[in-house]
């Protein structure tokens, strides 16, 4: 969002329980009318606080206040003053009144039967309402069971408990040569060998182990058949193969299949690989026996790999394409072994081996099968997205036909609520987005704009001109008229709606958004006037990663201990701002961004540890940002697998057992990973903002080399800014942030033109290198494409204007002092003083006035939002 | 016409005086004072308590600790703030006793019983919605909300009841708009 707009919402925000509003004239008023979303946000705020009215009504205070207090009075022992005459306000004038409230009956100062002062008996009160539920009891609304979702079928397995096996699933699915790991991420061979094991496994006995795909998503064995290209008969000799090999003492451990190359002896060479095979199978390494506890919340691998190999003096490595994976560990005096499984299990990675006997090193490796396998589900998820979308789009069809006045009456007065997008702003989206071609639909999934326009060349690409009439009328806004007047936009004389945009946005990844740009146009004082507004449409979610579901995929530990325990689960905040007695590090009272700042938050990991507190049980869980309201969280006096399936389906997680572990996992997970920003940079950043008072440029265009997939998350965004303190994210955020590509150009020019950059006159495009002249110009170009898909007119500039253009970027981090009034045209600034920021409004100052000695501390006032900008200025030169 | 002239004279009597009066013995002047103040603690009682049973309790103690301690008032102008310091221990102690933080549902007394003649009415749903959604608020939110919107009290008022300057009133005034926003999305209907 605009920083501006931004900023006005916040003075929105501060007016909507007014009953006058804002005020007419004010600077809000006029933004409001210039801007379509904010005026439609102060619409919203308005019906909610009409809402409130109606909604919530206080009781008044009985009359008998008075009567009450004295009869308190005296039923006590209480020390009456004395009495004492009230000098110079005319007592008889108060008795009067007192006796004139007697006379006319009034209820407010009527004294009670028996007396004015008498001691009354209280009566008995009612006995006070009692909360009813805690708000956290609330029902849940249960997914169902998907179609492909065959029942697991629970087996019995002599010596090793039970387990859980798939009815599709095939006995023997292996990839050739991709290894075997029992406990590990590859699927099921385990299975393979299942009763045929020649001793039993060191591991500890496992209540239950389910199958490996589970980890993926829980349900579709197929899916990872998909990645297995054998046919049927190298499928029968893999098994024949695998069927005669030991199981791997240490499961946990991936093996590599025995490779068999040679041109003779085949025999000799295949007894060979096997016995190499074997001789690994056979190793147990005794260190990983030792038992460790860890407590970690949301710690990178490689961190929590460290303290491993501190507590059993093993060499353990994440590897490079794992390391920075977040995890979530409360584990006391567990053994090693058992919480490598549970890693390997929990994210579908793998621990290799490799050493001498003594000093075996492990690494946790993700392989190229378990990242196929996320590929396919991000595919698949993309596509149930598109599908919950537009069935999303399908409820407004039998609103297609009817008239606008029709619609806006049954939002108004049948209270179909679903109209609301439609009313305000979407009507022309809602009927282009079921009117398009198949070719249309397939531009639109691609991710390109469609754009109609009004009179357009192409007739299949022209706005209707019957459409006009409600088109204006679904925009509620309000623009200057004639004489300053503010009309409704439908009233502006010659107005038409000159374009209409749709575009599927995908920059929350895992969610599909569809949202319809709208221009109007018209004449103002001969000249072309513009004004646009946005609408989102619908929003696709896949109903997997939607609705966990836990209570039924996890249907068989209902009433099993330990999940029939009653246990309090009460997560508490780790937010700096809301930790309880920590002094809060990045605290900001005057800040209110982000929502969710203002109250309680927790993260997944703050909940796990509270469900380790209450249970003991050991837990193992993915983390990745994102922020949960703290109300309603607490789960007092529930049977734990209540309290794991309500917590789970809040934070979208599901959770299950592995052996003794409690193993939780996002359900988009495979989204999710692609969105999270490394601890390693993060905290690198805060340290370097904590220590410059704010976040050096360098930083900031550190920053903006991310991942497009990190910097358009909202949802990750909401926890760098408020958790990790990191305010200037912002200009990076979201895909439309206006700061991403210019912070990205920076990275190009050296810190000589940086400094120049930053000067006011900024540094001369022909001063830079015909490759940095390129990437300013695209940054240009970029500018020029906003204002098209605006539909407004860009401005033209001729080779001229070029010459004398130079770069410039202004930066001021969040929260500095900067140069705040304008300069008078009889006292011009001397130059360089309103480019001055600085962490304190003293040091501003001091810096100000040794360029210009008049300057007065008012002047320099703090930023609270911060600022930057980097493009081409056009410097006109008379 | 009476009625009238009550209402002028209650204006006539400035706080400070009623105060000196009711510290020298004056039942009258102590009685005038509760009407003057008893809704505006009853509004914060309630709107912390969320029961009117347990409010009024709140308020008629408030004004017994307030006579009784009337003569260790220093400043007469600081008695609407004193009195409502002492409401502010009590409730603070009520909720102790019950342990009950901010969880609790509204009471019934909160709900409007019908819509209300000016602007659009409430559906029975939106209603249910949005007392779900004030329930769910945070009491430094929640409280201003209900005494502005339930109980009608100015900005000012609520500032005096929370002791807390204005300005904190209207920026938790706006949050509590924002949160509830957010909660209850944009769609809700009306």
């Amino acid at each position: 969002m605009n920083p501006i707009c931004h900023w006005y919402r916040r003075w929105l925000e501060r007016s909507a329980d007014l009953e006058t509003g804002l005020t007419a004239g004010s600077s809000a008023a006029r933004h409001l009318d210039g801007c379509e979303s904010c005026r439609a946000y102060w619409v919203e705020l308005r019906r909610l606080s009409g809402g409130l009215l109606q909604a919530v009504r206080a009781p008044k205070c009985t009359d008998e206040t008075a009567r009450q207090v004295w009869a308190r009075i005296e039923a006590g022992e209480c020390r009456q003053p004395a009495p004492r005459r009230l000098p110079a306000l005319g007592w008889g004038g108060l008795a009067a009144a007192l006796l004139g409230v007697a006379m006319i009956g009034g209820d407010a100062l009527r004294p009670p039967a028996g007396g004015p002062w008498e001691s009354p008996v209280r009566g008995a009160r009612p006995e006070p309402h009692r909360a009813s539920a805690d708000p956290g009891a609330e029902t849940i609304a249960l997914a169902p069971i998907p179609a492909n979702g065959t029942a697991p079928v629970t087996e019995a397995r002599p010596g090793r408990g039970t387990r859980r096996r798939h009815p599709r699933d095939p006995k023997t699915i292996h990839g050739a040569g991709e290894g075997r790991t029992v406990g590990g991420a590859q699927p099921d061979s385990r299975r393979l060998v299942a009763g045929k094991a020649t001793r039993p496994s060191p591991g500890p006995r496992a209540t239950r182990i389910l199958p490996d795909e589970q980890f993926l998503d829980g349900r579709d064995a197929g899916m990872l058949a998909r990645w297995t290209r054998m046919a049927d008969r190298e499928k029968e000799q893999l098994a024949a193969i695998l069927s005669r090999l030991p199981p791997p003492a240490d499961d946990f451990v991936r093996i590599p299949l025995p490779r068999v190359a040679a041109a003779a002896d085949q025999r000799a060479a295949a007894a060979q690989a096997v016995k190499n095979y074997e001789q690994q199978a056979k190793i147990v390494d005794t260190r990983l026996y030792r038992n460790v506890s860890l407590e970690a919340k949301g710690e990178a691998l490689e961190n929590v790999c460290r303290q491993l190999e501190r507590q059993t003096g093993v060499t353990l490595r994440a590897s490079r394409g794992v390391a920075d994976e977040k995890v979530t560990l409360f584990v006391k005096e567990v053994r090693a072994r058992d919480l490598m499984r549970a890693l390997a299990r929990l994210f579908g990675y793998a621990w290799s081996r490799a050493g001498e006997e003594g000093a075996y090193r492990y690494e946790l490796t993700q392989d190229l099968r378990s990242r196929l396998a996320e590929e396919e589900l991000r595919n698949r998820d993309q596509a149930e997205a598109l599908l919950a979308l537009d069935a999303e789009m399908e409820k407004y069809r039998p609103y297609l036909e009817l008239p606008f006045d029709q619609l806006k009456h049954r939002w108004k007065e049948r209270g179909e609520r679903q109209l609301f997008p439609v009313i305000f702003g979407g009507w022309g989206g809602m009927q282009l987005y079921h009117r398009l071609t198949p070719g249309e639909r397939a531009a639109l999934l691609s991710g390109q704009d469609l754009t109609f326009r009004d009179n357009h060349a192409d007739p299949d690409r022209s706005l209707p001109a019957e459409w006009q009439p409600a088109l204006l009328a679904s925009w509620t806004g309000r623009v200057r008229g004639p004489g300053g007047v503010h009309v409704p936009l439908g009233e502006v004389p010659g107005i038409r709606v000159t374009q209409l945009r749709l575009r599927l946005v995908r920059s929350e990844l895992g969610q599909l958004t569809l949202k319809s740009w709208m221009t109007a146009g018209w004449e103002e004082n001969d000249y072309p006037a513009r004004t646009f507004t946005e609408r989102e449409l619908g929003i696709g979610r896949s109903p997997s990663s939607a609705r966990p579901g836990n209570a039924e995929a996890n249907a068989a530990l209902k009433g099993q201990p330990p999940f029939d325990r009653v246990v309090s689960v009460e997560p508490a905040p780790s937010c700096p701002h809301f930790r309880p007695g920590v002094k809060p590090m990045f605290a900001d009272p005057q800040d209110q961004n982000v929502p969710l700042e203002a109250e309680p938050h927790l993260v997944t990991a703050d909940v796990w540890e509270a469900v380790h507190r209450a249970t003991g049980l050991p837990v193992v869980a993915d983390f990745y940002s994102g922020l949960f309201p703290a109300v309603g969280m607490a789960q007092k006096q529930q049977s734990l697998f209540d309290a794991l399936c309500r917590l789970g389906d809040r934070m979208g997680v599901r959770w299950t057992q592995d052996g003794d572990f409690l193993l939780g996992r996002s359900t988009s997970y495979y989204w999710d990973k692609l969105k999270e920003v490394p601890n390693r940079h993060l905290r690198r950043w805060r340290k370097e903002r904590e220590a410059h008072a704010g976040l050096p440029l360098a930083s900031l265009i550190e920053m903006a080399g991310l991942p497009d997939s990190q910097l358009n998350s909202r949802r990750v965004g909401e926890v760098v800014r408020h958790c990790w303190g990191l305010r200037e994210w912002l200009f990076l955020e979201g895909e439309d942030a206006s700061g991403r590509s210019g912070a990205r150009f920076l990275s190009q020019l050296t810190a000589q033109q940086l400094q120049q950059a930053r000067q006011p006159e900024g540094i001369p495009l022909a001063a830079l290198t015909p490759g940095q002249q390129q990437g300013a110009l695209q940054l240009y170009q970029e500018t020029l494409k906003a204002f098209d898909r605006q539909g407004s007119e860009p401005p033209a500039f001729g080779p001229e204007a070029f010459r004398n253009a130079a770069f410039r970027v202004q930066y001021i981090p969040t929260g500095w002092y900067a140069w705040n009034s304008p300069s008078r045209p009889d006292q011009p600034l001397p130059r360089g003083v309103r480019e001055i920021t600085a962490p304190t409004q003293a040091e501003a100052l001091a810096q100000a006035r040794a360029i210009y000695p008049e300057v007065r501390a008012e002047q320099f006032s703090r930023n609270r939002l911060g600022q930057f900008h980097a493009g081409v200025m056009f410097i006109f030169r008379q | 016409m009476v009625g009238m002239a009550v209402v002028e004279m209650h204006g006539e009597f400035p706080t400070e005086a009623l105060v000196v009066a009711a510290r020298g013995g004056d039942r009258e002047a102590f009685s005038l004072l509760i009407e003057r103040h008893r809704n505006l603690v009853f509004a914060y009682a309630f709107a912390r308590l969320g029961e009117r049973e347990e409010a009024e309790d709140v308020v008629q103690e408030a004004f017994v600790r307030a006579y009784l301690s009337l003569p260790r008032l220093r400043g007469e102008a600081g008695w609407q703030a004193w009195v409502m310091q002492i409401t502010r221990n009590l409730c603070h102690d009520a909720l102790r006793r019950k342990r009950v933080r901010r969880t609790q549902p509204l009471d019934p007394e909160w709900l409007a019983e019908g819509p209300t003649p000016e602007g659009e009415l409430l559906s029975e749903e939106a209603r249910r919605q949005l007392t779900e959604a004030v329930e769910a608020l945070p009491e430094k939110f929640r409280v201003p909300l209900l005494m502005r919107f339930g109980s009608g009290c100015t900005r000012q008022e609520i500032a005096l009841a929370l002791g807390l300057p204005e300005s904190t009133v209207v920026g938790r005034l706006a949050g509590a708009m924002r949160l509830l926003r957010r909660r209850m999305g944009k769609e809700w209907a009306l």
